[in-house]
């Protein structure tokens, strides 16, 4: 007789389910696992090499680049626009309005639309005529600018020197909220002479004043149209620039340019531009593998092998306009003694971090200012490793037996951050120096700075906008930095004061000659270098991927225009 | 059944009144937006001025009644960091583009789950339920960040099939990689739940009298067996799509997707206010209401069920 089944026998089935779904959970996750071990077995995490001779600050790479002459031959059909790709969305403060923004993302693309008087050159010292045609000092308070002549806004204004005023003088107005007002807060006015002549005056003499004309504040926008109003910035662009702007839904959406055909250079080669954000990292890098995009900044350092063998686009590198160094709190311990600064600047084996973590993608540096900007000090030489003259000093320090510092840092701004924090950390507990790195969400790391509840190395970074030692020494290292941030209540990223520094700084913002300039600068540099007031470090380089359909080399100021692109058809 | 639903459309109102006093709090607890809103070399007096614009120089309780009085007329306030357009209307702007997202996703793990879930129990220790259970395993060990980059590698940089990022006007091409990133987990818990369920249900009395009356075994499983063992998974389901709103941000960032999850992280990061409670507001509106959705459904499923 057939066997009835049973409750029992739903049960025992039962059991026997579970128990085989068990074993093939065991079996599956020791195939897991093993996989795990695989993956774990690849490469280790770098550990920083010690390296004796310091890197010459000359154009960095450790990657082999192929063949630069050849032009890489592209696949496929010639695509139909040109995507534009960034890392992060800059627009949603101040929208379309170029002269209230201070982000280079939100400069780089604005200035497709938008342009100044006069324009920095790729090298980032020459200053060419832009809506410009010539200038020249009239005395030390004056600079007159001849304007081109029969250029016309979008909308068909005409550019003028009305127009020209207008421009200047509108990042200068409270209401208007310029996120940069204190770098063009010198000028007092601009007097038009003629329709294409006008005088730009300052209280003060200023030797930058034509460098800050190059600045994205100063670009020129129609009068009539921009009177209508702030808001109008957030949905349209009027400017003189070599791209209209075609369509746009939205700070956080993709938007597109089309080229201005009456621009008054020549239309652009390229006639339709699209710009993307795509924020994360490995997508960025995938999407320009998979010719989504045309030109990416910023992609990974361990990508660039894996792009240049795709076939498909090319990994450039160009040094970058960025520095970043670690602000010391001078004001608190441990820091506030000179020696033990002195000893964290021999103990970071800087040189081996700029080869373990970023691959050699970084130029050292040894002071704060890069070496194509006003007043760099091209005689001081790195602090060299020395291990044992960072223990000699923690000793004439008495503390032989080491301290505890914080690096403060935050995470996903720049180049590897994280990595390059953690490998200091470690590099100065080889000396005995107890580094902590203190990682931080962005708001709350400017809420406790503001509140100057930082203390030890805190992370900053400074992509110096109008290319002179200026915008970097005193903004950020003259003692009226400490005393006006926050509103007089300071902070504990600007902690430095130093009377002699000032009386240096302040002499060379308003000294004329450059040479004497240059002069007093390198001293304030070797001030700040003898002090130890930073954990000096390199000059970023930044890593672009180009697609082959694109001829374009990288600017060091990370500006990406699609008008210095062309498409590759030869 | 309109008493049930008026009953908890009240509870629904309570629990996003929580919701959203509690995010409340906490927001502007932690951090200042005008300081990060402001940058470098600000005026005092222009700090004083733009917090006294935003009412945040206010005590927080008159704060919260203020808000909670505008929320109640949809006015949740202007965003700090985009130029002072209307929270809501950015956050109603972005929410359509992870809505798609999710409910996909959504739809994707039920009707695949189903599928796979009752071929895995109907061909019980094969060679199919054996992978189908190694593949669920995996979705759901898997953190979703690093499937969403594998599928890119694989079937963008790879093959070219489909594209890596963004939207393209809602194009299909470019909703695949996204839902099944994001649906991935979700499918793979509901898979093994269905075949659990499954294999429960199949062994009960009633389905053997099923059997015994003649029924074809695609009757006795579709009509009979499956309905039942559906009806916990439809809990499951309404619990899942919590998690999906959720990992919806972590996807959306890495295809560049544009959602509101994105808006969300930028607008906390930034002590954008406005944005942040008003997106909580929305999301935490839908989770409510689909839930409730959810629930009416069981009526469907489950007779013995009485809304009460």
């Amino acid at each position: 007789m057939a066997h009835r089944r049973t409750g029992a026998d739903d049960q025992l089935q039962r059991a026997l389910d579970i128990q085989i779904t068990r074993r093939r959970l065991l079996q599956g996750m020791s195939l897991a696992g093993g996989v795990a071990l695989l993956v774990a077995c690849g490469p280790p995490a770098p550990a920083v090499a010690p390296t004796q001779a310091p890197a010459a600050p000359a154009a960095p790479t450790a990657q082999t680049q192929p063949a630069a002459a050849a032009k890489p031959k592209p696949s496929g059909t010639r695509p139909d626009e040109l995507v534009l790709c960034w890392g992060t969305f800059q627009l949603q403060t101040k929208m379309l309005d170029p002269q209230t923004h201070v982000g280079t993302i939100a400069e780089s693309q604005l200035r497709h639309m938008y342009e100044p008087l006069v324009q920095i050159d790729r090298d980032l010292q020459t200053i060419k005529p832009q809506l410009a045609t010539s200038w020249q000092r009239l005395d030390d308070l004056t600079i007159q600018f001849k304007l081109r002549q029969g250029v016309k806004f979008h909308n068909g204004e005409d550019f003028d020197g009305e127009a020209a005023k207008f421009s200047i003088m509108r990042p200068l107005d409270p209401a208007n909220k310029a996120d940069a007002r204190t770098t063009y807060a010198g000028i007092s006015n601009v007097d038009v002479l003629d329709k294409y002549t006008i005088n730009v005056k300052t209280a003060k003499p200023d030797p930058a004043l034509l460098l800050r004309m190059t600045g994205f504040s100063m670009t020129m926008v129609a009068p009539k149209w921009a009177a209508q109003g702030i808001e109008i910035f957030n949905k349209e662009a009027v400017g003189t620039g070599p791209y209209k702007l075609a369509s746009w839904t939205g700070p956080l959406q993709e938007w597109t340019l089309a080229a201005n055909e009456q621009y008054w250079a020549g239309a652009p080669k390229i006639k339709k531009v699209r710009i993307k954000t795509v924020p994360e990292l490995a997508t960025r890098t995938a999407a320009l593998r998979s010719g989504e995009l045309h030109v990416a900044k910023d992609v990974s350092v361990e990508e660039i092998d894996a792009i240049n063998k795709s076939g498909r686009a090319m990994a450039k590198t160009t040094p970058s306009n960025r520095i970043p160094y670690y602000v010391m709190e001078v004001r608190k311990p441990p820091l506030n003694n000179k020696l033990l600064r002195q000893a964290v600047n021999y103990a970071a084996n800087v040189d081996g971090i700029i080869q373990s973590v970023l691959y050699g993608n970084a130029a050292r540096v040894a002071t704060t200012v890069a070496p194509w900007h006003v007043g760099f000090h091209p005689d001081l030489k790195p602090y060299p490793y020395d291990p044992d003259k960072a223990k000699a000093l923690m000793k004439d320090a008495g503390v032989p037996n080491g301290f505890d510092l914080n690096i403060n840092f935050i995470q996903g701004r720049y180049l590897k951050d994280k990595e390059v924090a953690e490998a200091m950390a470690q590099e100065l507990n080889k000396v005995g120096i107890r580094a902590k790195p203190v990682l931080r969400e962005a708001a709350l790391q400017t809420t406790d700075d503001l509140e100057s509840r930082l203390d030890g190395l805190i992370f900053a970074s400074w992509g110096n906008w109008i290319f002179d030692a200026d915008n970097q020494l005193f903004v950020r290292w003259h003692s009226s930095a400490r005393d006006t941030a926050n509103g007089g209540k300071g902070q504990s990223s600007l902690p430095y004061g130093n009377p002699e520094f000032d009386k240096l700084v302040e002499d060379a913002r308003i000294e004329l000659d450059p040479n004497k300039r240059l002069d007093f600068y390198k001293k304030a540099q070797q001030i700040l270098y003898d002090d130890a007031a930073a954990l000096f470090m390199w000059t970023l380089t930044d890593i672009y991927g180009v697609d082959n359909w694109v001829v374009w080399e990288p600017r060091k100021d990370e500006m990406v225009w699609a008008h210095e692109m062309a498409w590759n058809e030869s | 059944m309109g008493q049930y639903i008026i009953r908890r459309l009240l509870q629904a109102v309570l629990v996003v009144f929580g919701v959203v006093t509690a995010v409340f709090f906490l927001l502007q607890l932690t951090g200042d937006p005008v300081r990060l809103m402001v940058g470098e070399g600000a005026a005092e007096e222009d700090i004083v001025n733009i917090r006294h614009q935003l009412g945040l120089d206010r005590p927080l309780p008159e704060r919260y009644v203020t808000f909670l009085a505008a929320a109640a007329r949809g006015d949740f306030g202007q965003s700090v960091r985009q130029g002072g357009r209307p929270a809501m209307e950015i956050v109603l702007d972005r929410y359509p583009a992870t809505l798609r997202l999710t409910l996909l996703a959504l739809c994707l793990s039920v009707v695949l789950a189903l599928v796979f879930g009752l071929i895995s129990a109907i061909r019980r220790y094969s060679a199919v339920d054996n992978v189908v259970m190694l593949l669920a395993l995996f979705g759901q060990s898997m953190p979703n960040f690093w499937l969403g980059i594998m599928l890119i590698l694989i079937f963008a940089v790879q093959f070219g099939w489909l594209p890596s990022q963004g939207f393209g006007e809602g194009n299909i091409k470019y909703l695949l990689l996204p839902t099944l990133t994001l649906a991935a987990p979700g499918l793979a818990r509901l898979t093994r739940l269905v075949r659990s369920g499954m294999l429960e249900v199949l062994g009960q009395d009633y389905v053997r009298t099923a059997r015994a009356k003649g029924l074809r075994e695609s009757g006795v499983i579709l009509r009979h067996a499956l309905k039942n063992a559906a009806i916990p998974l439809v809990t499951i389901v309404g619990l899942d799509l919590g998690a999906l709103l959720g990992g919806a941000v972590v996807t959306e960032q890495i295809f560049a997707w544009p959602g509101v999850g994105l808006e969300v992280v930028l607008a906390i990061n930034g002590r954008d206010f406005p944005v942040v409670q008003a997106a909580v507001f929305v999301v935490a509106t839908s989770f409510v209401l689909i839930n409730l959705v959810v629930d009416i459904l069981y009526t469907w499923l489950d007779p013995r069920v009485r809304l009460t």
